[in-house]
């Protein structure tokens, strides 16, 4: 896996590679070397951390201590246990690889089964994938082939409402009865029943296609077409199993979904060498098409006979267009990119590249279709000069670079003016007493026909190098990177418009981000079969906003009772992009109400979602027959919304017997009615250090075992993943960012029922023959 | 070798070639999903035009939208956090009852976007309908009865924030008319139209008769919309006169009538209920057609319709204590339900084994206080208890909020305030003055009733106000006591006579007459009662009368400079 970071290297891939790109090299077979190797894994998973909601006995004292009306079911229910589960992950996989001098292939077919730790969740995943490489007419054509195939099928409960549920529910009710059946309450459905009534189920298929002939036709002048196929499509079945004890009425609502992306690529390159100097030219047109399309519709109602209503939705008794109206969208969408790249190198010291795209989208308007971007990159490998030839450096390179890219994630069909007709209630209106309702037409979109690429311009300036004949290496890379024209929604200028909103690129609103990465790595071998690797990198990044021309727009939608428009985060001018705007908690008040910092009215940037600095180490060992490896990673300075504590975890949700964790009742003169409003009070350190992956595996020597005639190798292994995390935030976990996004501007940082994480134990077997 | 050579090249720039052509595209977007050009066939262009510009009626009338700007900032509706969360969003209630509304606020925001849509969608009406007009006749009524209701809507925005955007083509920048300009505009766009339009198309379109009673409305209204921060409104005698010549015209000569059930105005049937002037018809099968009117102010444990389990309340809004109190002063010993027919209407007749037939169950209208009965389930959206003959249970309604160890019921108090224990979810006097409807599966949506705009009485009610202006008190009292006197249905609670009226008197009864109908705001200005404190309000700047101007808009509009400003004090 490569990721390529800075402008030039991303120029190739255009727009598509505008935040980078990560360039995932599947393997191949390799000419004479026939072989079929087995990997057998097995993982049992199970919830890493609980959040510390009271137990039983102890909310039943707590209810009563804050003043609230205790129901007490008599049960001793710990619902995060009922909820969760100890996990089995198998993932089984066959590979086949040879091939002679002229035909090279790979043959790989998989099946995953995956539970998830949360009760009634888990995904299925079968796949099938064949490349192979053929070469011909003496290795001047070559042939790449790949088809990726997979089916995946998932019946999951709705994990937002089991998270909910496992969170909030009044531990004294039980969860079984006396005869060790699931209970049934009085005033509301089992949390169990629940996960097992309400239910997701659904099927996706993909296929990915690709075949990339390269032809060299005279010498140093190749040409190489790509052209690739992916075909997706799914099914997904939302069921409310009808039910009479517990009641539920039963409910189907299905969704479809159709989606072909087809991508052709052609290249020429050049390659010219003479004397110590290399040129290399690329000439290259691409085009890719996606056409997407999704449909849907539901239906109320069904006997609670045991028949599941996926089977048979024609058994609902209700279907009206008010309830269930079915709805649907269809996108099609094409870029068109012409590009050059020129290479040039002397004696492999003094690299030049250029590179100019022009990039061409059908989202824009008539005026700016294409944008043009261009890059630059030059490089000084100094370690090959005279004067370093006894410097400590084998490796030193200076590396620099510029480079534009364009972006083009707006929603489909915005540059256009519309029209709705329908006979809906938002445009029809009863004209006459009796018969059909009258067509209504209205505007539903201003035409903006001048909506044009963002353009992002990025510098880079880096330094690699070697010491220790290569046994301590690193790099270290600057880079400033600023959008501009960015896409926003904003508000029409004339209050009187056919749509309260439009987009457009904003004038001379700029995101700028800069920063600092560094990494080291430090290997080490001894003769004694003793080898280790150790190695870290961090990243320092520094965001902000400026030229805003907006006081402040607000997104991170606030969502729960009392909460409509509320927001979390704001971008404003001199502050990062992720910020929190909210007012800020300065205690609780005489009157036992909230109190602010300039009173309830007065939002402010109290933090922000992007973290100051984002690192990662690793050590690898290995000794003889036995190798461990150990990956940690970590952020700081970034803050976290806790809106599943803003929702749930507070005094008068205490009061009316639902559970909370201590810190929800920390302010003994609270009053009960106090508000939960967005705030700092909800607003935690996201910084954490965790142990991602430790691995230690054991070769078996196949010859010494006698087996070494049909096992090449053999190697087992036991994996932990998120093994432990060093972090203060209270929720699951600080890897989290739901979807919150408001006027199209995307939300940061925000937990609002994010999942629980989980801890896995993987278990190992990779057979090669 | 050589042509061997050359034949590569050729085939391979050949191949290249031909994959360049095909794949080449000009980058036409394609749109598969949405109509670009709205097309209608010809006898349908009228109707597709002039459908939109009423279509949003319903959504302006809701409870978050007019509704709470018009009421909830008035003495009849207060609402604080129902139990310290319900109902908070971020406190824009608190910031309209209190007259301390910021930019920012949301519901404020939504009625804009509302009314600024509607006058758009009657700009496009008004352009599409203005060339056909001399070929075809239906096109000369639409328009009118289109430019007519924009001259409502204009009277709404100039009303809620004293300003009348004039826009009359599309294309063009609005112009921003505040004051006598404004006035003077809506009025002569009401008086142009007003002869082309039908006198029976009513009440769910702009007909003859409702023309002149907006143009009533807006005379009796002009000198506050002149000058709305005036310490004194200048009610000239040419307004005054024009309000008794309208109001008289309405009364007399259109075939309008008082209804003897004051209630059945808001009845699921009133759509031909000869009292409604100007309504929105709302139809159950439309998606905007609402019960939210019904749903808002009750209780989260009441339901409104046996048929649908899932149909309950909410806890919303609730009537302020000043203004029971006002019913109170002016009965004095009698309680106000057997005083005043508009007070309350009992229709649940809880029979003697507590079990009621589904065509006998009927909700009480008015105003509720206390104790209460109704249908009867074991928690939240479950089913009815019914016994064997398939009649529903009544009794005292179990508060789904105390369930489990003790039971509670629901019991309105009167004390409510912003306090923690006056947010409570039993506090407040609630309002059900239209009908719930029989085909509302969740008590929101599939309204049945018309929401009413103007109706006969106000017409009676304005005569008596410009009466009173020009010093006639004796000809105004007469015409308050005809409203009184005309709501015949229940005998024993038909309000008695007045015996002498002046301002304050006439502003008493308009609140009896047109509680919770988005018009309180409105009269306490014109009244001069909106400065005055109540026990959770006292801002007493006369700024606060117009609303602020939604930041949105502002920001929208900082493009063209000096186009849209703020509202003083904002």
């Amino acid at each position: 896996m490569d990721v390529l970071k800075d402008a030039s290297a991303t120029a190739i891939y255009g727009s598509r590679g505008a935040n980078g790109v990560i360039l995932i090299t599947t393997k191949k077979g390799k000419s004479g070397v026939s072989q079929v190797s087995i990997s057998s894994n097995v993982g049992i998973s199970t919830i890493a951390k609980k959040i510390p909601i009271f137990a039983a006995d102890e909310f039943r004292k707590q209810v009563v201590a804050a003043g609230g009306s205790l129901d007490d079911w008599g049960g001793n229910t710990d619902w995060q246990d009922e909820l969760t589960r100890t996990a089995i992950t198998q993932d089984q996989n066959l590979i086949m690889s040879g091939g002679t001098d002229k035909l090279t292939y790979r043959a790989s077919l998989g099946y995953l089964d995956q539970e998830g730790i949360v009760i009634n969740t888990g995904i299925k995943r079968y796949s099938g994938r064949v490349s192979a490489t053929q070469k011909l007419m003496d290795g001047r054509l070559n042939i790449d082939f790949n088809l990726n195939s997979t089916i995946e099928t998932g019946e999951n409960a709705h994990m937002g409402t089991v998270v909910s549920n496992m969170l909030s529910t009044n531990p004294t009710y039980p969860a079984y009865d006396s005869n060790g059946n699931v209970a049934i309450l009085q005033d509301r459905i089992n949390p169990l029943s629940q996960a097992e009534l309400f239910m997701d189920f659904k099927e996706s298929r993909k296929m990915i296609v690709n075949i990339a002939p390269s032809f060299e036709i005279i010498d140093g002048l190749v040409y190489k077409l790509n052209l690739g196929y992916e075909n997706r499509s799914s099914e997904s079945d939302g069921q409310e199993m009808p039910s009479t004890n517990p009641f539920v009425e039963g409910r189907l609502s299905q969704s479809f979904f159709n989606g072909t992306n087809t991508l052709i690529e052609n290249y020429l390159t050049y390659t010219v060498d003479f004397d110590d100097h290399n040129l290399n030219l690329l000439a290259g047109y691409s085009f890719q098409k996606t056409d997407e399309r999704s449909r849907s519709w539901s239906i109320d109602q069904f006997e609670a006979n045991g028949i599941e209503p996926r089977f048979n939705p024609g058994l609902g008794q209700l279907l009206d267009l008010t309830r269930n109206r079915p709805s649907g969208w269809a996108r099609i969408n094409e870029l068109q990119s012409y590009f050059g790249r020129a290479t040039y190198n002397y004696q492999g010291k003094y690299m030049l590249t250029g590179t100019v795209r022009v990039d061409g989208s059908s989202k824009f308007g008539e005026n700016n279709k294409y944008g043009t971007f261009p890059s630059f990159a030059a490089g000084w490998r100094i370690s090959e000069e005279a004067f370093m030839d006894s410097s400590p450096f084998n490796n030193l390179k200076l590396r620099a670079g510029w480079g534009q890219t364009g972006n083009q994630e707006i929603p489909a069909k915005i540059t256009k003016e519309s029209f709705e007709s329908s006979n809906s209630g938002k445009v029809s209106y009863p004209l006459s007493e009796t018969g059909p309702y009258p067509v209504g037409t209205v505007y539903t979109r201003l035409a903006n026909p001048d909506i044009q690429w963002e353009v992002s311009t990025q510098t880079n300036i880096g330094l690699d190098f070697g010491l220790l004949d290569g046994a301590l290496s690193g790099t270290i890379d600057y880079f400033h990177k600023t959008s501009n024209n960015i896409l926003v929604e904003v508000s029409a200028f004339d209050p009187v418009s056919p749509a309260p909103t439009y987009w457009t690129n904003v004038d001379g609103m700029n995101i700028v981000n800069k920063g600092l990465e560094i990494a080291l790595d430090y290997q080490y071998r001894n003769e004694n079969g003793f080898s280790y690797s150790v190695g870290a990198n961090a990243t320092f990044i520094d965001n902000v906003v400026e030229d805003s021309p907006f006081t402040v727009l607000t997104t991170g939608a606030a969502s729960g009772s009392g909460q409509t428009g509320a927001t979390i985060n704001g971008m404003i001018n001199g502050y990062p992009i992720g910020s929190f705007h909210m007012l800020k908690f300065t205690g609780i008040g005489a009157d036992g109400l909230s109190t602010y910092e300039g009173g309830d009215k007065n939002p402010m940037v109290v933090g922000s979602a992007l973290p100051d600095v984002m690192y990662n180490f690793y050590a690898n060992m290995s000794y003889k027959k036995f190798d461990l490896s150990l990956n940690f990673n970590g952020v700081s300075g970034n803050e976290i919304y806790n809106h599943t504590a803003m929702n749930k975890f507070y005094k008068g949700q205490l009061a009316t017997s639902n559970n909370v964790i201590a810190k929800a009742i920390e302010f003994p003169e609270e009053a009960i009615t106090n508000a939960a409003l967005v705030s700092t009070r909800y607003l935690e350190d996201g910084s954490f250090f965790r142990l991602n992956n430790a691995t230690l595996g054991y070769n078996f020597d196949t010859n010494a075992m006698g087996i070494g005639n049909w096992a090449k190798s053999m190697r087992l292994s036991l994996t932990g993943q998120n093994l432990f995390i060093i972090t203060n935030y209270s929720g699951f976990d600080p890897e989290v960012n739901q979807d919150k996004s408001k006027g199209g501007i995307q939300s940061f940082g925000i937990d609002d029922n994010g999942y629980p994480k989980a801890r896995t134990f993987v278990v190992g077997l990779n057979v090669t023959f | 070798m050589k042509n061997e050579m050359k034949n590569k090249i050729k085939f391979a720039f050949l191949a290249f070639a031909m994959l360049f052509s095909w794949s080449c595209t000009d980058l036409e977007e394609q749109v598969l999903d949405e109509s670009l050009s709205g097309t209608v066939s010809e006898d349908e262009i009228i109707t597709s035009v002039v459908s939109p510009a009423y279509a949003l009626l319903p959504r302006l009338f809701l409870h978050t939208h007019l509704f709470c700007l018009q009421e909830i900032s008035s003495d009849e509706g207060i609402l604080p956090a129902r139990g310290g969360k319900d109902w908070y969003d971020g406190g824009v209630f608190y910031q309209l009852h209190q007259h301390e509304c910021l930019s920012t606020n949301n519901k404020i925001k939504d009625t804009w976007n509302d009314l600024t849509l509607l006058l758009s969608r009657s700009v496009s009406a008004i352009a599409t309908l203005t060339p056909m007009v001399e070929t075809d006749a239906s096109a000369k009524t639409f328009l009118a009865e289109v430019r007519g209701m924009r001259a409502f809507y204009s009277m709404l925005t100039l009303d809620l924030w004293g300003i009348v955007f004039q826009k009359e083509d599309p294309n063009e920048l609005s112009v921003v008319l505040r004051g006598d300009e404004a006035v003077e505009y809506i009025k002569s766009e009401l008086e142009a139209v007003v002869g082309d339009l039908k006198t029976d198309v009513g009440p769910g379109r702009l007909t003859q008769g409702a023309a002149y009673a907006l143009l009533t409305r807006l005379h009796i209204n002009a000198a506050v919309w002149r000058d709305p921060y005036a310490t004194s409104f200048n009610f000239t005698a040419a307004d005054m006169d024009k309000v008794i010549e309208y109001s008289t015209k309405v009364i007399n000569d259109y075939d309008y009538a008082m209804s003897p059930e004051y209630f059945d105005c808001f009845a699921n049937e009133n759509h031909t209920n000869k009292e409604l002037i100007l309504a929105i018809d709302q139809r159950p099968d439309m998606s905007e057609a609402h019960n939210r009117m019904c749903y808002w102010s009750m209780s989260g444990s009441f339901y409104g319709n046996p048929l649908f389990k899932d149909g309950d309340g909410t806890d919303g809004g609730a009537i302020t204590q000043e203004f029971y109190q006002s019913w109170v002063d002016a009965y004095g010993d009698v309680d106000p339900a057997e005083a005043d027919c508009r007070f309350w209407w009992e229709r649940l007749i809880i029979p003697e084994d507590s079990t009621i037939a589904l065509e006998d169950f009927k909700l009480n209208r008015g105003i509720y206080r206390g104790l209460q009965y109704g249908l009867q389930n074991a928690g939240r959206k479950l089913p009815f208890f019914q016994d064997d003959e398939g009649e529903y249970l009544i009794g005292p309604i179990v508060d789904i909020r105390s369930a489990g160890t003790e039971v509670g019921f629901i019991d309105y108090q009167l004390e409510i305030d912003f306090t923690a224990e006056g947010s409570d979810y039993n506090r407040g006097y609630r309002v059900q003055k239209y009908e719930w409807s029989r085909v509302s599966h969740n008590g929101t949506s599939k309204g049945e009733h018309d929401l009413v705009i103007l109706r006969l009485a106000d017409m009676y009610m304005l005569r008596a106000e410009a009466k009173l202006h020009k010093g006639d008190a004796t000809s105004a009292l007469a015409d308050v006591n005809f409203v009184r006197a005309s709501r015949t249905a229940r005998p024993e609670v038909t309000p008695p006579a007045l015996t002498e009226m002046n301002i304050d008197i006439l502003f008493r009864e308009r609140g009896f007459e047109f509680y919770w109908e988005h018009q309180r705001r409105t009269d306490m200005i014109r009244l001069g009662k909106y400065e005055d404190p109540l026990i959770e309000k006292t801002n007493s700047d006369p700024q606060k009368r117009l609303f602020p101007i939604p930041q949105t808009a502002i920001d929208g509009a900082s493009v063209v400079e000096g186009f849209l400003t703020q509202n003083a004090s904002y």
